[in-house]
């Protein structure tokens, strides 16, 4: 009785957990929930041993975590100077762009003011 | 042990020999189901294996329904803190961690790209939860993030839980206490449901003192086993389980010493598969980062004040209740002029031995305590709240029979 009584009510108790962070999920406006949409995107379109370099402000470090986090199980290494095929940055959205470069998502509120941006090289 | 630790016991370290399975599987590419049959098998047979030896074991205890209800009401309690105190999102290092080394783990092809993610990533550490959120991740289709919370929300409530059933056997007002502190110590839940592997580490730690202890109380082998397999669980979780089971081996030496073949069966198959593991990942940043100074920085003695007063602030901040209980042991201790038990003394040196961690850390002082400590106190608080129940419990006991 006891056993039994301890696993129901503990497996119940998960359940109204993960109920309440669903629906607070479900309210959230987080950076990864915004950046979910166009990353999917780039995501498809690259192989799933894709190696991508990112040049990264420091300031956007949270960002590039969340795109990695995104992008896996391709790799995105961090403030690599190697050239390749493609490179992502990160970086104020009042960088210039070169010719050729693609933004892929521009943010801005009042903590954040970002550009992510496809080079071919 | 009560009937309900045995389960506990069970269900945790299924859990770790599936991580340690579906991890063997994507390095011998064996199909999923397969896997899943193995881990099912893997299951049936330490549940087998405890039913037949536990049952001789001790007698199982049954619980009074005095007992259940406040369980129950006790545990709707820790739910509801639960739910007040949850975050809408996983925690910073469950993104570049925990649930990121998930992402990789789910993939059989590409798995071992984790490794080439040497910044911010860890990918040193073991890999207990992320195996186990990449194998029930496949075996569900659910999303990673729901994965890693449910495990996550599981662990928060399994470790108080497992207090209570272990407590209630020896002083139910003591258990009531116990499980209590926990639904009041906003930082145990909300560092619980961050998605980190802490509580898991935590919960094997105290899963290892509960079977050392209940090895003491009834003599029989099998709860040596069943401790080193929580220690080995402990050690593929975090490598801070590496230095917590070395305490905790040196600690038990003779005890472990006297029944080798147990302590090794329980363990080893965790080694094993901690140093294939390890042999693919790059070396700690720690440890990478030791070059020189050592001498200079253990002489430094504002490095060891620093420590201190950020491990007080920590507790006087977020784990009061623990400071509470640490108190009341220490003065308990001076005035029946006794030596606190091998277990606390144990817990005592796991806590020099991180504040160690720090003096010795390559990186700035300040930002590793202000990153970390917490979840340092968040890994030995299940333990220590183990330690002074049972002396507690064991002290009453003595006294009412007197």
């Amino acid at each position: 009785m006891g056993t039994r009584l301890t696993s129901i009510l503990l497996l119940a108790c998960t359940g109204t957990l993960l109920y309440g962070y669903h629906q607070k999920k479900s309210h959230r406006d987080t950076e990864t929930d915004r950046l979910r949409a166009p990353f999917a995107q780039l995501a498809a379109l690259l192989p799933a041993n894709a190696t991508i370099y990112v040049h990264c402000d420091p300031a956007y470090l949270e960002t590039y975590m969340h795109i990695r986090y995104l992008m896996a199980p391709r790799t995105l290494l961090y403030a690599a100077d190697t050239a390749t095929d493609t490179t992502l940055f990160i970086w104020p959205a009042t960088a210039p762009a070169a010719p050729g470069d693609h933004t892929l998502w521009y943010y801005t509120d009042n903590v954040y003011d970002y550009a992510l941006t496809i080079r071919p090289r | 042990m009560q009937r309900q630790s045995v389960h506990i016991a069970w269900a945790v370290l299924s859990a770790g020999y599936t991580s340690c399975i579906y991890f063997i599987s994507l390095l011998l590419h064996i199909p999923f189901a397969l896997t899943v049959i193995l881990a099912l098998l893997a299951g049936s047979v330490l549940y087998i294996f405890l039913r037949k030896q536990l049952q001789t074991a001790t007698p199982a205890l049954q619980a009074t329904n005095k007992t259940l209800l406040l369980f129950a009401g006790l545990l709707i309690l820790l739910t509801g803190a639960a739910l007040f105190l949850m975050p809408a999102q996983p925690a910073w290092d469950a993104y570049a961690i925990w649930n990121f080394h998930a992402r990789y783990l789910e993939q059989p092809d590409q798995w071992k790209q984790l490794f080439r993610n040497g910044k911010f990533s860890h990918p040193d550490y073991p890999a207990l939860l992320p195996s186990g959120i990449a194998f029930v991740r496949r075996l569900t289709g659910r999303e990673t993030e729901s994965v890693a919370f449910a495990i996550a929300a599981l662990t928060t409530l399994l470790v108080p839980v497992w207090l209570f059933w272990e407590t209630s056997a020896k002083n139910l007002w003591v258990a009531v206490v116990v499980m209590a502190s926990f639904a009041l110590t906003p930082c145990y839940i909300q560092e619980g449901l961050s998605q980190y592997a802490d509580t898991l580490l935590a919960m094997y730690f105290m899963g290892a003192l509960i079977c050392m202890q209940q090895y003491h109380t009834s003599r029989q082998p099998v709860y040596i086993l069943l401790c080193t397999a929580m220690l080995g669980c402990a050690v593929w979780t975090k490598n801070e389980g590496i230095m917590l089971a070395g305490i905790f081996t040196l600690f038990y030496i003779k005890t472990l010493f006297r029944h080798r073949l147990q302590a090794m069966a329980g363990i080893l198959p965790f080694l094993v598969v901690l140093l294939v593991y390890k042999s693919y990942a790059p070396a700690n940043d720690l440890v990478q980062g030791q070059q020189g100074g050592a001498i200079s920085k253990l002489t430094d003695w504002s490095r060891y004040r620093e420590i201190g007063a950020y491990f007080l602030f920590k507790l006087n901040n977020g784990f009061y209740l623990l400071k509470i209980a640490v108190l009341l042991y220490t003065v308990h201790c001076i005035i029946k002029r006794q030596w606190p038990s091998q277990a606390m003394l144990m817990l005592a040196t796991c806590f020099a031995g991180y504040c160690m961690v720090y003096v010795l850390t390559p990186n700035d002082l300040a930002w590793h305590l202000g990153t970390s400590a917490d979840r340092l106190v968040h890994q030995l608080l299940p333990a220590a709240m183990y330690i002074i129940a049972t002396d507690l419990s064991a002290r009453l006991m003595k006294r009412s029979q007197q």
